[in-house]
C-alpha cells in the first residue's frame, strides 16, 4: 500500500503546529534479513481478543520496545513511571536505530517480541502484511486528524498509531560558521549553495576538519536529491524501484569529488560516525560542520550543545528536497497475551495530557490536538526551534510514501553498496549495476 | 532446708511447692523438647528442601550459563574466521568485516534474551556507543580492567559483578570472558559476554524471591548475590572454607543458617543464607504458645494445689487444734461430715478420747473406792465403842472382885478409848492428844510400876496447835511392844517443839534399837499402825509432812513427826470435812 499522506501531514502540521522527532540515524550495517513477503497470517484472531479495556486486577507486565536518542529514552522511561494502571508494570527494551529491527525480527522468530513496538514507516507494511501487528481500532482517535491516522493504516486497518511528524532538513554548527565568517545555510538553499559552502568552509577548516558528514550511503540523502532534481520518489506508484540512473550516477560522482576534496568526511571517519552520539557524532564532536537531520532531533542536539546549532532545509534543485514523514508509530504485537492492556497503554500515551507533558516533543508532538493544547505553554526553546524547522519545511515538502512491503531492509543493502564508493572500491557505474542487482532480488522476493 | 522436707516442713508448703516444682519441670521439659525438636526438624527440613531448590537452581543456572559459554565458543570461532578474512583486505573490507562481525554478534544478543551486550577487545577500530549491543574496545584498555587478572591464566572466566556504560546509565553486569585464538594459536582478542545482574540473578532466584543467595565460581570467587550483601562480603573466607570441605551441606553460624551445594560437573557453587530466627520463628511461636499454655497450666494447677492442699490439710488442722486444746472438762467437737479417711481418723480420735475419758472416770472411781475401803478398814480395826463398853463392864467386874489395880487399868484404858471417841474431829488440839496418850501411859504404869518413867516436854504455845487424832499412840504402842519387850526399866520422852511454820514431835525411848531391816520386815500389826499414820498425814497435808524413825542417843528408838503449824481448824477445813464425813 503506497499511500501519499502529504496532505494529511500538512494539515496535521499546520493545525496542531507540531514538531516531532523521529530518530533515524545511520544504518548499522548488518546482514540480518527479515523480509518474508509471503506470510499473510490474518491478525484478526489475535486482535479479537483485545475487546474492551483491561480492567481486571491481574498483574500485567508489558514489554515495550523503542529506538531513539538518550533524551527520548529518559523521557519515555519517565512517562512510563506515571503508569496508567497500578497493576501494569513495564519491561523496557530501548536502543538506537541500528539493529532495532534486526532484533525485532529475531524476537518475532523466537515468539518473544515486545507487546508494544515502536514501528517505522519502512516496516509497517512488512509487519502488518505478515499479520504480526494487532488491529488498533479500539484507540480513541477523536482528537486526531484522520489523514494522520490513515498513515498507520494498511488496507484500511489501523496497525500503527502515528505519533508525530518530522521534517527532513539539515543541521550545522552555528558557532563554527560564525567563527569562520561563512554564509550560513538557509531554509531554501540550493545544491550549488551547498557546494559553494563546502568549498569555502573547507578552505578555512584545514586538513583534519571536514564540512559535511558523508551520508551518501543513507538512502534518505539520495531520495532527497532525486526529489530535488524533479525525478520523483525512488519507488513508483506501483511500488517498483524507480531510481533514475543518470541522476544517481551524477549524485554519486559529485559526492566522490567532495570526498576527494575533503569536504565530505573520509570513509574511516564516516564509518565511526554515530548520529546523536555525544562522542561519535561528527558534527557534535566537531569533526564536521553539516549533516542532514530530522526536525525531531533538535531537542536531542540542543541538549548536547545548547545553542550551538543552526538548521536548514535540504538543498533545492528544481524542486525542494525535504519532506514530512510520520516520525514513528506505536504498534501492538498480535502475538501479545496482553493486547487489551497494550492498546490501552497506547491510547493513554497518545491522549493523556500528563503523559504528553512528560514526553514533550521527544517522540514528536502528540497527535492529539487536546494534548498539544495542554503542553503548548510549556514549550522549551528547543521545542520552538523544532517547530520553526517543521513549519519552514512544510510549505514545499515532498510527499512521503511508506516503503513497499518487503523493502524494509533494502536501505541496509543500499548502504553496503555505497560504502564501496566511499572506500573507493567501486565506480558509480559499477555501484549502480550492483544496486540494480540487489533491487531486482528485492523486487523478485516482494512478488512472491 | 535441712533434713527430709516431708518430715520437717509444713505439709501445705511441701504440697504446694512440690506440686509447683513438678509441674514447672514438666512444662519446662515439654517446652524445651518442643523447641529443640521443632527447631531441629525445621532446620533439617529447611536444609533438605533448600538443598533441593538449590540443586534445581543449579541445573537451571548451569543450563543457561553453559548456553552462554557454548555460544561464546561458536561466536569466538566465527569471529576468528571473519577476522582472518578481513585482516588482509583493504580499508573497505575491514569496515565491512567489522560491520559483519558486529552484525553476527548482534544476532547472538538478539537470540539470547539473557545476553545484554558483547564487548570485543581487539585491534579492530574501537567504538563504544551505548546505543549498540556490540562494543569494540582496544586491547590496551583491557589490561587496565580489574578483571584482567582473572583471565590472565585461563582461556575463559566468569567475571564478578562490574559496571558498564549503557543507554540506561551505568549498569552492573556479570560477564563471561573468552580469549579468541587464531589458527596460529595466538590469543588475539577477548570477547566479553555481558549479562545484566538482575537477569543473572533471576536465574538463581526462587519463586518467592525471599532468599539470600550467593553464587560462587570454582575458585570460590563471589560472582553475584541476592540479598544480604554484607554477609557475603564479610564471610567470603569462611564460605570458601565450607565449600572446600563439602560439596553440599548445611551449617548454622549465629543467626545465619547456611545451605550450600556445588556439583562436580559444573564450576558453580550456590550458597543460601537464611535467618535462623526466621526459620525457627514457627517453632518459636509454637514453643511460646506451649510456654504460655504451660504457665497458664502452672497457675491453674497451683491454684488447684492451694485449694486441694487447703481441703486436705483443713481436717488435719482441725484435728491438731482439737488435740492441742484437749481437756477433760471442755470438749471441742470435730466435724462429722467426713466420710473418708479423715472421717475414720476423726472417729478414731473421738473413740480414743472417749476411751480416755472412761479410763479417767474408772480410775477416779477406783481410787475413791480404795480410799473408802481403806478408811473403813482402819475404822473397823479399832472400833472404840465396842471396846469401850466392853471395858466398862470388865471394870465393874474388877471393882466387884476388889481388884483395884485391874480396875485402875481398865479405867485408864476406858479413858483412852473415850478420848479416842469423844472428839469427832479428825484434828484435835495437841493437849488433847497428849492427854489421850498419857492415859495409855498411865495404863502401862500400873503394870510397869516404878520401872517405867516418862516425860512430856510440851511448850505452852504448842498445846493449842491442831494435830491429827491418834497419831502418837502407834509410836508409843510400838515402844512398848518392840522396844521395852523383856526390859526391866523403860523410859520414854515426848518432846514437842514449834518452829515458824512447823510442829515437831519427837518420841524417844531407851528400849531396843531399831532393827536394821525394820522397813522391809514389819509385822502386819505394828506396820499397819505406822503406815496408817503416814498415809493420814500425807492425805491431810501432803507428802512434805510425815515422820522419820531412827536410833535415839539414849540407845533406843527415836521417832520424829513433822506436822504443819495449824493454829485453827479453818486452815485445813476441806480435808477435815472429808475426814469427818467418815465418822
Amino acid at each position: 500500500m503506497k499511500k501519499s499522506t502529504k496532505k494529511g501531514i500538512l494539515a496535521t502540521a499546520l493545525t496542531l503546529m507540531m514538531v516531532t522527532s523521529a530518530a533515524c540515524g545511520n544504518n548499522g550495517g548488518n546482514n540480518s534479513t527479515n523480509t518474508p513477503a509471503d506470510s499473510t497470517a490474518p491478525s484478526d484472531t489475535a486482535a479479537s481478543n483485545n475487546g474492551g479495556a483491561a480492567s481486571n486486577d491481574e498483574k500485567v507486565t508489558l514489554t515495550i520496545a523503542w529506538w531513539g536518542s538518550q533524551p527520548r529514552h529518559d523521557a519515555t522511561l519517565k512517562a512510563l513511571d506515571q503508569a496508567l494502571h497500578p497493576n501494569v508494570t513495564f519491561q523496557t527494551q530501548f536502543s538506537g536505530w541500528d539493529g532495532y529491527f534486526d532484533k525485532l525480527a529475531v524476537q518475532y522468530s523466537a515468539k518473544n517480541a515486545p507487546d508494544i513496538i515502536q514501528m517505522d514507516a519502512a516496516y509497517v507494511n512488512d509487519y502488518a502484511g505478515r499479520g504480526l501487528l494487532a488491529d488498533l481500532k479500539d484507540l480513541d482517535v477523536a482528537n486526531m486528524d484522520s489523514a494522520t491516522v490513515d498513515g498507520g493504516k494498511v488496507n484500511g486497518t489501523l496497525y500503527a498509531m502515528p505519533l508525530g511528524v518530522a521534517a527532513l532538513g539539515m543541521v550545522y554548527d552555528k558557532t563554527v560558521v560564525e567563527k569562520l565568517d561563512l554564509t550560513a545555510p538557509t531554509f531554501g538553499w540550493s545544491w550549488d549553495d551547498l557546494f559553494a559552502f563546502g568549498e569555502a568552509a573547507k578552505a578555512k577548516l584545514g586538513k583534519d576538519k571536514y564540512v559535511m558528514v558523508d551520508q551518501s550511503a543513507d538512502l534518505v540523502d539520495y531520495t532527497s536529491y532525486q526529489y530535488s532534481q524533479g525525478k520523483g520518489y525512488i519507488f513508483d506508484a506501483e511500488g517498483n524501484f524507480a531510481i533514475d540512473k543518470a541522476t544517481w550516477i551524477n549524485y554519486m560522482t559529485k559526492m566522490g569529488e567532495l570526498r576527494q576534496k575533503g569536504i565530505l568526511t573520509p570513509a574511516d571517519i564516516t564509518t565511526t560516525d554515530k548520529e546523536l552520539d555525544p562522542q561519535l557524532d561528527s558534527v557534535i564532536n566537531g569533526t564536521a560542520v553539516l549533516r542532514h537531520t530530522f526536525s525531531n532531533q533538535v531537542s536531542a542536539m540542543e541538549a548536547l550543545k545548547p545553542g550551538a546549532f543552526g538548521f536548514a532545509s535540504m538543498p533545492k534543485g528544481t524542486e525542494a528536497g525535504g519532506w514530512l514523514k510520520p516520525s514513528m508509530f506505536w504498534s501492538v504485537n498480535a502475538q501479545s497475551k496482553h493486547q487489551a492492556e497494550a492498546i490501552e497503554f497506547v491510547d493513554w500515551f497518545i491522549n493523556n495530557e500528563e503523559a504528553g507533558k512528560t514526553l514533550g516533543l521527544q517522540r514528536g508532538t502528540p497527535v492529539s490536538s487536546k494534548v498539544v493544547a495542554a503542553i503548548e505553554p510549556s514549550f522549551s526553546d528547543a521545542d520552538k526551534v523544532s517547530l520553526d524547522f517543521l513549519s519552514k519545511v512544510t510549505p514545499d515538502a515532498q510527499p512521503f510514501i511508506n516503503d513497499p512491503k518487503g523493502w524494509g531492509t533494502f536501505k541496509n543493502d543500499y548502504k553496503t553498496v555505497v560504502e564501496k564508493l566511499q572506500f573507493d572500491q567501486s565506480t558509480p557505474e559499477e555501484a549502480y549495476e550492483e544496486l540494480m542487482k540487489v533491487a531486482a532480488k528485492y523486487a523478485e522476493e516482494a512478488k512472491k | 532446708m535441712r533434713g527430709n522436707p516431708f518430715k520437717t516442713m509444713r505439709i501445705e508448703f511441701v504440697f504446694f511447692f512440690g506440686f509447683a516444682l513438678i509441674v514447672t519441670v514438666l512444662v519446662a521439659i515439654v517446652v524445651s523438647f518442643s523447641y529443640y525438636n521443632g527447631s531441629k526438624e525445621i532446620a533439617d527440613n529447611t536444609s533438605y528442601y533448600q538443598q533441593k531448590v538449590l540443586v534445581e537452581i543449579h541445573k537451571k543456572l548451569t543450563t543457561n550459563l553453559k548456553d552462554i559459554e557454548q555460544s561464546s565458543n561458536t561466536a569466538a570461532l566465527n569471529f576468528s574466521d571473519l577476522y582472518e578474512e578481513m585482516a588482509d583486505g583493504n580499508k573497505y573490507d575491514q569496515v565491512r568485516g567489522q560491520a559483519n562481525i558486529r552484525a553476527q554478534l548482534n544476532n547472538y544478543v538478539y537470540g539470547m534474551p539473557i545476553l545484554h551486550s558483547i564487548h570485543v577487545y581487539s585491534n579492530l577500530t574501537p567504538s563504544y556507543n551505548v546505543q549498540e549491543y556490540v562494543q569494540f574496545l582496544s586491547m590496551d584498555g583491557m589490561e587496565k580492567e580489574a578483571w584482567y587478572k582473572d583471565l590472565k591464566l585461563s582461556d575463559e572466566a566468569w567475571l564478578g559483578e562490574r559496571i558498564i556504560k549503557t543507554n540506561s546509565g551505568d549498569m552492573p553486569v556479570i560477564s563471561f570472558a573468552r580469549k579468541v585464538y587464531n589458527r596460529f594459536n595466538r590469543a588475539f582478542a577477548v570477547m566479553v559476554f555481558n549479562v545484566k545482574v538482575p537477569d543473572f540473578q533471576s536465574l538463581i532466584t526462587t519463586e518467592d524471591s525471599r532468599s539470600n543467595l550467593a553464587l560462587l565460581d570454582a575458585t570460590g570467587k563471589l560472582i553475584t548475590h541476592i540479598g544480604k550483601a554484607d554477609f557475603f562480603n564479610t564471610h567470603q573466607a569462611e564460605i570458601e572454607g565450607l565449600l572446600e570441605e563439602h560439596n553440599s551441606g548445611a551449617k548454622r553460624t549465629g543467626d545465619e543458617f547456611l545451605v550450600w551445594t556445588s556439583s562436580k560437573d559444573s564450576n558453580w557453587s550456590l550458597l543460601e543464607v537464611t535467618s535462623w530466627r526466621q526459620i525457627t520463628a514457627g517453632s518459636l511461636k509454637q514453643t511460646r504458645t506451649i510456654l504460655a499454655l504451660g504457665i497458664a497450666t502452672i497457675i491453674v494447677i497451683l491454684i488447684l494445689a492451694v485449694f486441694l492442699s487447703r481441703q486436705f490439710i483443713k481436717p488435719i488442722g482441725l484435728l491438731l487444734k482439737t488435740m492441742s486444746s484437749f481437756s477433760l472438762n471442755k470438749k471441742s467437737p470435730l466435724p462429722t461430715d467426713y466420710k473418708n479417711e479423715f472421717g475414720t481418723l476423726f472417729q478414731g480420735y473421738e473413740k480414743l478420747m472417749q476411751r480416755i475419758e472412761q479410763l479417767y472416770e474408772t480410775l477416779e472411781e477406783k481410787h475413791e473406792q480404795q480410799r473408802a475401803a481403806e478408811i473403813k478398814a482402819l475404822q473397823m480395826m479399832i472400833n472404840p465403842h465396842f471396846l469401850y463398853n466392853s471395858l466398862d463392864q470388865v471394870n465393874w467386874m474388877a471393882i466387884e472382885a476388889d481388884q483395884p489395880q485391874i480396875s485402875s487399868m481398865l479405867s485408864h484404858l476406858g479413858q483412852f478409848f473415850r478420848l479416842s471417841l469423844t472428839n469427832t474431829n479428825s484434828l484435835v488440839p495437841l493437849t488433847e492428844e497428849l492427854t489421850h496418850i498419857e492415859s495409855y501411859l498411865q495404863f502401862q504404869k500400873i503394870r510397869w510400876e516404878d520401872r517405867l518413867s516418862y516425860t512430856l516436854d510440851v511448850p505452852e504455845e504448842a498445846g493449842k496447835l491442831f494435830v491429827p487424832k491418834v497419831i502418837l499412840q502407834p509410836f508409843v504402842e510400838n515402844a512398848f511392844v518392840h522396844g521395852f519387850h523383856g526390859k526391866q526399866q523403860a523410859s520414854l520422852i515426848i518432846s514437842v517443839s514449834v518452829s515458824f511454820d512447823e510442829l515437831l514431835i519427837v518420841l524417844r525411848d531407851d528400849g531396843r534399837k531399831l532393827r536394821e531391816d525394820w522397813q522391809e520386815k514389819r509385822s502386819a500389826k505394828g506396820g499397819y499402825g505406822l503406815r496408817n499414820v503416814r498415809e493420814r498425814i500425807e492425805a491431810l497435808f501432803g507428802n512434805k509432812y510425815g515422820f522419820t524413825l531412827g536410833n535415839s542417843p539414849e540407845g533406843g528408838t527415836e521417832a520424829t513427826i513433822r506436822l504443819p503449824k495449824l493454829e485453827s481448824l479453818k486452815q485445813k477445813g476441806e480435808q477435815q470435812d472429808v475426814e469427818n464425813s467418815h465418822y
